[in-house]
């Protein structure tokens, strides 16, 4: 397996995650619809869930946006350098996103691992799963950047991305 | 007040190596947090996860994915002939569609930069077949589309709800006509241009022919209505309401225009899993540096000092507009807000402004963020989609924004503008 369809491996994977959970959200939130008007009572994990899953779909599709250049930067320093120019400031840039995404990972997982005495209020599940959601999606961001960067293709960067929601 | 500086110094250098405003966020503010000693670390994922884990924020992935399935769904087509039947007779039938189409196409999606790409990739070369100019195409199609966060449902009224607590029904109903008043300006300056440039008339229809194309795109018309019913009447909350939308846009797609298979579907779901990740993963960064900012007081600070500076209403309302405008064009909407949110609320309500009057005018100076040029993303969408020079674009967007400055002094220095609707609907 060569290394760039690995790369593409994680990120379909990371997809797949994606549409499962959103459509799971969907689901829960017109189920507790139904359930209010329909059976007389609404179920209390609805809206949890939903919560939790947006916390996983965050940091994974955080990870699984990244190399194809869906997250938004300031690209005016960038466009305005020579080729070696660029080269320097990926470079630093690259290297800022392993730094912030890696402090994520390491002080999410304690706060991951702190919280996991506690219960959530609805469905008792440990916090330790929601939470989770931060030290696995940073260090995957990790691996993405790092993969870039072996693969000699630095992850693209954009101003006008279509994904921008407002 | 040196934490204050250190911070914006280390934003700018990550913003400017184009690190990911996001990851630029989070770094700054953990460098920040790591020179300042005495705070742990792991308030840094303590902020993030306060600022994603909201139910409210819920519907931002919603109302993201009932605009996408009613896309796929062949929405857009049949919106489009409905405008074009209802204005395609004027001079610069075309142009004014746009506008129209946008207007309508924004009661179902929340977001001015997918109507862009959705309106602009059918819009924009139809115009440029019919001679309309490039650069004015894609100037057009930005500046009218950007009525988008403006006319409920709306992504940004849904984060200023959470952020301050109001109302997000009561700010989606405020929104109503100061979002029919920017469509009317956007259609006036492009009814002028096109007279003076003679633009052509796209094709005149008879009555019947207005009723067909209303019949074939009435489904599509009525989901901004059950949006607003669905909300004011209090049978769904802001979060169970988008949720239904995206099932009514599914069965409408599915059953009533029988074009949204199961693949469209899954990519819709997967197009809003990422984009939901990239406007959380900014609001996340940037509540580490709101969180950071308030706990040295900082934004109490800023807040004593403008009032010591500033005396009357009319002149902080002028300030805001200028600062908002400048910060709108370098800056993502998303951490905009959370950054300034808890500076300029409490000022606004120490001069006695309503909060839902303040709101309309931060989220239009906002969003003219999106037109305004440095940094205009709207308009690199339309220039992309036109193949239109950058430079031409910006030269033909500038009557649009002197018309939508006008509509932003209206609202204002008009609270009527914003609160009428609310008011006569008796909501609180």
């Amino acid at each position: 397996m060569t290394l760039e369809s690995f790369a593409r491996g994680i990120e379909r994977t990371l997809d797949a995650l994606l549409g499962c959970a959103i459509a799971v959200m969907v689901g829960s939130m017109v189920w507790q619809v139904a359930g209010r008007y329909v059976f007389g009572h609404a179920p209390g994990w609805s809206e949890e869930l939903s919560r939790y899953l947006m916390l996983w779909v965050t940091m994974l599709g955080a990870a699984a946006a990244l190399r194809s250049g869906g997250h938004l930067s300031v690209t005016a320093l960038v466009d305005s350098l020579g080729a070696r120019g660029v080269a320097v400031v990926l470079a630093l840039r690259d290297a800022v996103v392993v730094i912030a995404a890696g402090l994520l990972a390491w002080q999410g997982f304690w706060f991951a691992e702190l919280n996991g005495a506690q219960e959530s209020a609805a469905m008792e599940i440990p916090m330790t799963v929601p939470y989770g959601a931060l030290p696995v999606g940073a260090a995957l961001i990790v691996v993405m950047v790092v993969l870039s960067r072996m693969l000699s293709a630095p992850f693209a960067s954009q101003p006008a991305s279509e994904e921008s929601v407002f | 007040m040196l934490l204050a500086v250190i911070l914006t110094l280390l934003l700018t250098a990550c913003l400017l190596l184009a690190v990911p405003v996001g990851f630029s966020l989070l770094a700054a503010g953990a460098a920040t947090i790591a020179w300042v000693g005495d705070i742990p670390l792991m308030a840094v994922p303590q902020q993030v996860v306060g600022g994603v884990d909201n139910l409210l924020l819920l519907a931002i992935p919603f109302f993201l994915l009932a605009g996408d399935l009613m896309n796929s769904g062949g929405i857009t087509q049949r919106l489009l002939d409905f405008t074009n039947a209802l204005v395609g007779r004027f001079r610069g039938g075309l142009a004014l569609s746009n506008v129209a189409s946008a207007t309508v196409m924004s009661g179902i999606s929340g977001s001015a930069v997918a109507d862009t790409s959705a309106l602009g990739r059918v819009l924009i070369p139809a115009m440029v077949k019919e001679g309309y100019s490039r650069g004015f195409a894609a100037a057009l199609t930005a500046a009218a589309n950007i009525v988008g966060p403006i006319i409920p449902p709306s992504i940004t009224f849904v984060l200023i709800g959470v952020l301050t607590n109001l109302s997000i029904t009561k700010l989606f109903l405020a929104g109503v006509v100061p979002g029919v008043l920017y469509s009317v300006a956007m259609a006036i300056t492009a009814y002028t241009i096109s007279r003076r440039r003679g633009y052509p008339v796209h094709a005149g229809a008879s009555l019947a022919e207005v009723g067909r194309a209303f019949r074939a795109a009435f489904w599509a018309l009525l989901m901004p209505v059950l949006i607003l019913t669905g909300i004011r009447t209090g049978v769904f909350n802001v979060t169970e309401c988008s949720a239904i939308a995206v099932l009514y846009a599914l069965v409408v797609g599915r059953f009533v225009y029988r074009e949204l298979t199961l693949v469209h579907v899954w990519q819709a779901l997967v197009r809003t899993g990422r984009a939901t990740a990239i406007v959380m993963i900014v609001l996340g960064g940037a509540q580490v540096v709101a969180w950071l900012l308030a706990y040295q007081n900082i934004p109490q600070a800023v807040a004593d000092w403008m009032l010591g500076a500033i005396h009357y209403p009319w002149l902080f309302l002028l300030t805001v507009n200028v600062l908002l405008l400048l910060v709108g064009t370098f800056m993502e909407n998303g951490p905009a807000l959370v950054i300034l949110t808890p500076v300029l609320y409490p000022i606004a309500a120490k001069f006695g402004i309503d909060p839902y009057h303040f709101s309309m005018i931060v989220a239009v100076n906002l969003v003219l963020g999106l037109i305004t040029p440095p940094v205009a993303i709207s308009l690199s969408i339309g220039a992309v989609i036109a193949g239109a020079p950058q430079r031409e674009v910006t030269r033909e967007v500038l009557p649009f924004l002197a018309a939508a400055v006008g509509v932003l002094l209206l609202i204002t220095y008009v609270p009527a503008v914003s609160l009428a609707v609310p008011h006569l609907l008796g909501v609180k």
